[in-house]
């Protein structure tokens, strides 16, 4: 699974795309991409999550939520 | 004292206190008024509730939007806030506590603080979002979300209260602007208002009236000589009648505005009380004041509130067919509206 532009966020930001993409599918990357600062970086991670199957996509963003948030707490 | 009676009975008048009597509203709540407090935002956001339905659709959860409305109070129950811009100036989204937390029971229940704020975030970014997608307004905007900006960088100047039907609890969400938002949906409403309905030309003169007396002919006199004590019979209020020319146009309230009398319009049509065969009208006046014909229909909106330039006094003129013959102290007796004539 290609994934490289999420992984290569920082912790916080895969969580937030991880979100989005949970909640909204494809239509993460208008919302994400509004972002003033990371707004292309965010929509381009969103748009390759939500192109994944959703048989592989959805363990995978649950899998990486758990792992970030860890992070993203410590 | 009685109404008629025209003659100083002698009855203890109490001189009415305007300044003690009457609400207060400040000049910028006036001016806008009859723009930003009046405007419908949800008419230019057109296809916002379709971006959002299906997402509370898929996650189960009942969403309803019960009251979109326009403030410049402050807002008092701020739990979470999240920052962006709008045309370059800051602006914010703020979520009072019960819908924090409603949206995280509905979306991550049980879930931790980093998950739960995230979410809240990642709605707001949504929000921010769909603001931007469906404004269908005259002139293109740009919405940014910025978290690095701080919350008090937003210099707010008005809000938009979208309180709503979270799984049948109520909450609400604030869109908070600066105050170059406040002025182009200011400006954008009353030019909407004033396109849209017809309007005439020059200026027109309209007088703020407390009552009328019903008098006979020969009898005005009595009524205008100093001294003279006229029972109103009517309540001692705040409402009056705008009238247009010669004929009762607005009902309105008063109220005060930096030392002037206010009016603010209010729902209903303007009383046309009809005088007994043979009287005189004999209106009770607190003075007049010109509008703009072309503005005529933002200021007859339900809630508008007009600075009538007239200053804070008891004094009325007392009118009989549109000229000035006296004037009195206005008083209240029993509760009742008198007159006592200079």
């Amino acid at each position: 699974m290609d994934a490289h532009k999420f992984r290569t966020l920082s912790p916080r930001n895969q969580a937030l795309v991880a979100v989005a993409v949970l909640l909204d599918g494809r239509e993460a990357e208008h919302y994400l991409g509004i972002d003033a600062q990371d707004g292309t970086i965010l929509s381009r991670a969103a748009v390759d999550l939500a192109a994944q199957p959703p048989d592989l996509r959805m363990p995978y963003i649950g899998s990486a939520l758990r792992l970030v948030l860890e992070q993203v707490e410590e | 004292m009685e109404q008629g009676a025209g003659q100083n009975s002698g009855a203890i008048l109490t001189p009415w206190d305007p300044e003690r009597s009457l609400r207060r509203n400040s000049a910028d709540v006036a001016r806008l008024s009859k723009g930003f407090l009046r405007c419908r935002p949800e008419r230019w956001f057109t296809g916002m509730a379709a971006q959002w339905l299906p997402l509370a659709h898929s996650l189960g959860v009942e969403l309803r939007i019960v009251e979109i409305h326009p403030s410049v109070q402050p807002i008092r129950d701020i739990a979470q806030s999240f920052v962006g811009l709008v045309d370059d100036e800051p602006a914010a989204i703020i979520m009072d506590s019960d819908a924090v937390g409603l949206i995280e029971e509905a979306l991550v229940p049980g879930a931790g603080s980093p998950a739960g704020r995230l979410v809240l975030e990642y709605i707001a970014r949504r929000l921010f979002g769909s603001l931007a997608l469906s404004w269908s307004g005259p002139e293109s905007s740009a919405v940014k979300f910025d978290r690095t900006i701080p919350i008090d960088s937003v210099k707010e100047a008005g809000s938009v209260k979208i309180q709503m039907l979270l799984n049948n609890a109520q909450c609400a969400v604030y869109f908070v602007v600066g105050p170059q938002a406040v002025q182009r949906l200011d400006g954008l409403w009353r030019r909407q208002i004033r396109s849209s309905r017809r309007s005439g030309e020059g200026r027109v003169r309209t007088s703020v009236e407390i009552g009328q007396l019903a008098v006979a002919p020969a009898e005005l006199g009595s009524y205008l000589r100093s001294g003279a004590q006229v029972d109103m019979e009517i309540q001692g209020s705040d409402l009056v009648v705008l009238r247009s020319g010669d004929k009762p146009w607005l009902p309105a309230r008063l109220c005060s505005i930096d030392g002037h009398f206010g009016v603010e319009v209010i729902p209903g049509v303007a009383p046309v009380p009809s005088l007994p065969e043979g009287t005189t009208r004999l209106a009770v006046s607190l003075g007049s004041f010109e509008l703009d014909a072309v503005a005529l229909p933002e200021f007859s909106q339900v809630g508008v509130i007009h600075d009538t330039g007239i200053p804070l006094t008891n004094q009325v003129g007392l009118i009989v067919n549109g000229e000035q013959l006296g004037s009195a102290t206005l008083s209240t007796f029993e509760g009742r509206f008198a007159i006592a004539v200079n």
